[in-house]
């Protein structure tokens, strides 16, 4: 009997805080993906080793459908782990989590493809793959080589299980409505509405006025607090004005070129914040 | 001769970089070792190498010290300097020789096995990538983490020192199906990880992949992918899959590229594919890739649905919402300058409908999906809206050629959208300051004007790039476009100067003709071609009649006349050249407007001997002003008759 999606998320949990990862939970605004969560963006900075491993709900406002495509959603779940520094038998442990998802590796067709991320928001790159399972795309490793424009010290590993398509190939279903996510209840019973609704939001009623006046208040908001020294809160208005600009591109508010400047726009927010929070990591460093 | 085995043990690599390693470690290999290796294998999770004919030893090495009187003292005592070149070498110092007023010492040759460690590491080490990566602070960098290295003489394990990585004898089968294997003797390599589910031979599996899909049958790479999938695969196994044929209903080639692209299958025609598993159990593995492409298929479909049910008229009712350049208006204002276009290109109706319509799939959500199916998409919608098919074949050929080499247009309104889509390109862009520089062309500028001059060429299409750019901004401007009030002038020469690369013809010839200045792209080609094929002994007067006349009248042409006056042509030598020039100059006119290139080469050589007797007869720099700028006149009609058939002075003689 295949695991149920919260199963499917217990078992990643007990799994990796077994490995000695700080489990966490979501964070608390819009990101796009787990990457964008301070606990892996800002703490992939600085000398720190860190391991982490949290559910993140993966807001995209363009990918949504109105809950009629059983393949697009502008929310869906990610289960992130960050591993800092990668230790050098990351990949088996990362086979070992699928092992523990009862998936017979020698049973199915296991690969890594070649994936190059780039997150030009954050400035961020890095190189790994997306993992395969019999074809399915179920998960993305990357091995981040700089964040918001400054090279990393410590290398980490990015393990994002996307948890839909890893459930769609646990559960053997052609469609993510039609998971079970707890016994008698679907993954469409918790969501479709909710993916109608936020559509209509997304791609209708969200106000253009309002939205653009906001990107330029959470900018400025952002720059008034690293002036302050205070990189936490001011990545939170990177992570608003990074969400702020999906919005408006959903709405269709953004042409080809504008994009390319919102785009410019947020990086360097996150590559002040960047700066900022590896000071004050050195500095605390030396301090103690 | 001992056999000696190098493999460096990685995670999986990218195909792009299992080429690169393979083109690289034979040099590599030659600089280290003094030997190219014999063998190389390739894949996904292993660089390896094997190298039969190494030397024995490393070669004996003379090496020069101070003169004799600093080796030693007075007494013939070796000084310090002496022992420390002697120690240098791992000799007494009495063992150094003294020849021609110098010491020398001979550095024995070691054995192999002994410079192996640092020399494997160099090997190494010396691989680059386009993109490469770190895994370890301060870590060496490789394509994907370096996780293990073996290396054997014989069966003698050699320690490679690579900061950190292990190595020794230890190495690992397939990733799943087997584990660690050690590797006891170098010519027992292959054997071992063969046995451990490891073809570590690209071409190997190569041969595996295509035998298998040959006997299947049928099969198709159009994307070609199958380069990729050898080096995705350490055992490949070959099996054939099959989607519902209700998904037969979207575009073939979204099929296509959702199998290929997004897959890597093998289309096998109808409902059916093949693909490369590097293991698993068949069945299992059949059903979890069918469920992925019927995915895959079934979101597609969505989307072709939504855009089916809109109509391509629908979408193109969209066009003004989409941006086609800042400054440039939107997607609507550039189907609007292609029509224009199309007129001013002598295009029928069925073309003008097409280019109405060329863009509509912009507002596709399915051309979002497949980025590289545009204008295929548009064809199709184009078709199921009942669409005459020269209509939808000019939508569908609208891009071609894409590539410098790629198919061109076959349909006579795909040949002129394809003309119009470029110019407007062209247009645009320049009317906007963006010129291409360097290696920086984010437009594709420069395919673009290969394309025009490959159009121009094969189709004998009359194509006029400065008339062409000249309407395409006309309606720029009454778009009210953010662009200069003068149309581009350089584009012309923008894109005739790819002519030097298109054509089969020396570079000195296109310029030459190119010199010309005449109207069409496909004049200029004929124009070189015909210039080139000339044989010496017609193409030598024309030459020296040309260069003679130009660099006389080049230097002083601002005293020449400004019309020739044939009262002052006092010489009769002078009045020939005015006479032969009479009946050339329409003549080479006639002849090239009726694009007779020929006979205006033939009417240009009959300058050439009244020239010859000009020159000898006729004193150009005269006393008297009036006669000297009409002799001046004179020349410089001489090199524009001429000219109009090149710059002859570009050729070499």
């Amino acid at each position: 009997m295949a695991l149920s999606f919260q199963d499917m998320i217990s078992a990643l949990e007990r799994y990796w805080a077994g490995y000695g990862c700080v489990i966490m939970q979501p964070y608390h605004t819009e990101v796009g993906a787990g990457t964008f969560n301070p606990a892996t963006a800002l703490r992939s900075l600085g000398p720190r080793p860190w391991r982490a491993a949290y559910v993140e709900p993966s807001i995209r406002p363009t990918d949504g459908r109105y809950g009629e495509n059983p393949f697009r959603f502008q929310h869906y779940y990610q289960y992130q782990v960050i591993l800092k520094p990668a230790p050098s038998d990351v990949l088996d442990l990362y086979f070992e989590s699928l092992g523990a998802l009862g998936i017979d590796l020698t049973a199915h067709d296991v690969r890594l493809v070649e994936d190059d991320w780039e997150g030009p928001t954050l400035g961020a790159w890095g190189l790994g793959w997306e993992v395969w399972i019999d074809g399915m795309e179920v998960t993305q490793f990357t091995y981040f080589q700089q964040f918001g424009g400054l090279e990393l010290d410590l290398i980490p590993a990015e393990i994002t299980y996307g948890l839909e398509r890893l459930a769609m190939f646990l559960q053997g279903k052609r469609s993510a409505f039609e998971l079970e996510w707890a016994p008698g209840v679907t993954w469409g019973d918790v969501y479709r509405e909710s993916e109608r609704q936020w559509s209509a939001y997304n791609f209708e009623y969200a106000p253009i006025d309002v939205l653009s006046r906001r990107f330029d208040e959470h900018e400025a908001e952002c720059l008034m607090l690293v002036d302050r020294g205070l990189p936490l809160p001011a990545y939170d208005q990177v992570l608003k004005s990074s969400h702020t600009f999906n919005l408006l591109d959903a709405r269709g508010a953004i042409s080809v070129t504008e994009r390319a400047s919102y785009i410019g726009r947020v990086r360097t927010l996150a590559r002040r914040v960047a700066q900022l929070y590896v000071e004050r990591e050195l500095g605390a460093d030396t301090a103690a | 001769m001992p056999t000696l085995l190098l493999e460096i043990g990685c995670e999986e690599l990218p195909a792009s970089a299992c080429r690169e390693a393979a083109r690289q470690l034979p040099g590599l290999c030659e600089k280290h070792l003094g030997a190219a290796p014999e063998q190389l294998l390739i894949g996904p999770r292993r660089l390896a190498l094997l190298a039969r004919d190494l030397p024995d030893r490393t070669a004996e090495e003379l090496r020069r010290g101070p003169a004799e009187s600093i080796a030693f003292d007075d007494d013939g005592r070796p000084t310090k300097a002496a022992q420390g070149v002697a120690r240098g070498a791992g000799l007494a110092a009495g063992d150094l020789d003294r020849r021609e007023g110098y010491v020398w010492a001979t550095v024995p040759g070691v054995r192999l096995a002994e410079t192996l460690p640092a020399r494997l590491a160099e090997v190494v080490r010396g691989l680059a990538f386009g993109k490469s990566m770190r895994w370890t602070a301060d870590g060496p960098r490789f394509s994907r983490p370096v996780r293990w290295v073996v290396a054997k003489l014989d069966d003698e394990t050699i320690s490679v020192e690579l900061d950190g990585v292990p190595s020794g004898a230890r190495s690992f089968g397939h990733r799943f199906t087997s584990g660690e294997v050690v590797i006891a003797h170098a010519d027992s390599y292959l054997e071992t990880v063969r046995a451990a589910g490891v073809e570590p031979d690209a071409d190997e599996r190569r041969t595996t992949i295509v035998d298998a899909l040959t006997r299947i049958g049928g099969w198709s790479d159009p994307g070609e992918v199958l380069e990729e999938v050898v080096y995705l695969v350490e055992s490949p196994v070959v099996l054939q899959g099959a989607f519902d044929e209700r998904f037969r209903a979207l575009p073939e080639r979204v099929i296509v590229t959702a199998m290929q692209s997004h897959q890597r299958y093998f289309p096998l025609g109808g409902a059916r594919f093949a693909f490369v598993s590097n293991g698993g159990d068949p069945d299992l593995v059949r059903v979890g890739n069918e469920r992925v492409l019927e995915g895959r298929l079934e979101d597609a479909s969505f989307t072709f649905e939504r855009d089916v049910a809109l109509g391509i008229d629908g979408l193109a009712g969209r066009l003004g919402s989409i941006t086609f350049a800042a400054g440039a208006g939107t997607m609507a204002d550039k189907a609007a300058r292609l029509e224009r276009l199309v007129d001013a290109l002598g295009g029928g109706d069925a073309t003008r409908e097409g280019a109405r319509l060329a863009k509509a799939d912009q507002a596709a959500e399915l051309v979002r999906e497949f980025p590289d199916l545009q204008g295929h998409i548009g064809a199709e919608y184009a078709r199921l809206a009942g669409y005459p098919e020269a209509v939808c074949r000019a939508v569908e050929e609208q891009y071609l050629p894409d590539t410098a080499g790629g198919p061109l247009p076959e349909s006579e309104g795909g040949r002129v959208l394809a003309v119009a889509e470029k110019i407007d390109n062209l247009t645009v862009a320049f009317s906007l300051g963006e010129r291409p520089t360097g290696t920086r062309d984010p437009y594709g500028l420069r395919r673009a004007a290969i394309g025009l001059c490959r159009l121009a060429i094969a189709s004998g299409f009359p194509i006029d790039v400065g008339a062409l750019v000249t309407t395409a901004h006309g309606v720029l401007l009454n778009q009210r476009a953010a662009v200069t009030s003068d149309a581009p002038a350089d584009v012309s020469d923008f894109v005739a100067e790819r002519l030097e690369g298109v054509l089969d013809v020396p570079v000195e010839f296109v310029r030459a003709a190119r010199g010309a200045g005449l109207p069409t792209l496909g004049q200029t080609a004929t124009l070189a071609e015909a210039l080139v094929a000339l044989p010496d002994d017609r193409i030598g007067p024309i030459h020296t009649a040309y260069t003679r006349a130009s660099r006389l009248a080049g230097k002083e042409s601002d005293q020449a006349a400004a019309d020739l006056n044939p009262a002052l042509l006092t010489e009769e030598a002078e009045r020939a050249v005015a006479a032969a020039l009479d009946r050339a100059a329409p003549e080479i006119d006639a002849a090239l407007a009726e694009g007779e290139i020929e006979r205006a080469l033939a009417a240009a050589a009959e300058l050439a001997a009244p020239l010859d007797r000009f020159f000898e007869d006729v004193l150009v720099m005269a006393e008297d002003t009036a006669i000297r700028a009409n002799r001046l006149r004179l020349l410089v009609d001489v090199r524009e008759t001429l000219g109009r058939l090149g710059d002859f002075a570009q050729i070499p003689r």
